[in-house]
């Protein structure tokens, strides 16, 4: 399953609902592709909802982190919400769950950007 | 996920991406294990060269965790020299305790890896 993305707004904050695999190759460049997009429309407050991501390799791991310090180097902010399993066990065994702002609850991320 | 991330490695880093050049992936199958090889046709490298994504200083690197994760997914993980030079893969899964694997890669011996091309 290639990876999916839609975004809606919520206020100052893109929801970027994502489905299907971050991988190498297509999953990967889609996400990039759509953070770079987001941020050239000045949308620097983005919130990635993994719900149904339910794989994610080293390359995907990779452009998470790529996506994360473009946002922060823009001064915005990129936070994570509804990780699968999968996917937060492999950012607790990178580190990167430290890294990054993870939420279980839509509302309380929402409200964590202001 | 240790099989795709020797692939990719064999393919990204390995065979740089080049179209004339073979991944070879292997399966044997024991009684307790099995054994995965990924062989690739480029120089090879040594497993210490291969900077730790979890150091600090490496943390918001783009790259450089797919040995990590096969590592974490393994029960063993070694590198050991393809027969024609190039960088092997070797991952055994033991059956009889599933969940539980171990990884070989062949180590280069013959040349240094390429400059930029540190296997991640």
């Amino acid at each position: 399953m290639s990876l999916h993305a839609t975004h809606r707004d919520a206020g100052q904050v893109t929801v970027v609902d994502l489905s299907g695999r971050i991988v190498l190759g297509d999953g990967s460049a889609l996400l990039r592709k759509t953070i770079r997009e987001l941020l050239a429309d000045q949308r620097k407050l983005i919130l990635l909802n993994l719900a149904d991501v339910d794989y994610i390799d080293s390359s995907g791991i990779g452009e998470l982190v790529s996506g994360f310090t473009a946002v922060k180097n823009q001064s915005g902010d990129l936070k994570l919400l509804h990780l699968t399993k999968k996917v937060r066990d492999l950012l607790q065994i990178t580190k990167l769950y430290t890294v990054f702002d993870v939420f279980t609850d839509e509302s309380a991320a929402l409200r964590s950007f202001t | 996920m240790s099989v795709r991330e020797g692939v990719i490695n064999a393919f990204h880093y390995g065979n740089e991406e080049r179209p004339d050049k073979k991944i070879h992936l292997a399966v044997d199958l024991t009684a307790d294990k099995m054994i995965i090889h990924v062989l690739d046709e480029g120089a090879g490298f040594l497993l210490s060269d291969v900077p730790d994504p979890l150091a600090e200083e490496n943390l918001l690197s783009t790259s450089g965790r797919g040995i990590f994760l096969m590592r974490a997914f393994m029960d063993e993980f070694n590198v050991i020299s393809g027969r024609t030079g190039g960088a092997g893969n070797r991952d055994v899964k033991e059956t009889a305790r599933p969940g539980e694997c171990f990884a070989e890669w062949p180590r280069r011996t013959r040349r240094q890896a390429p400059t930029g091309s540190v296997r991640k």
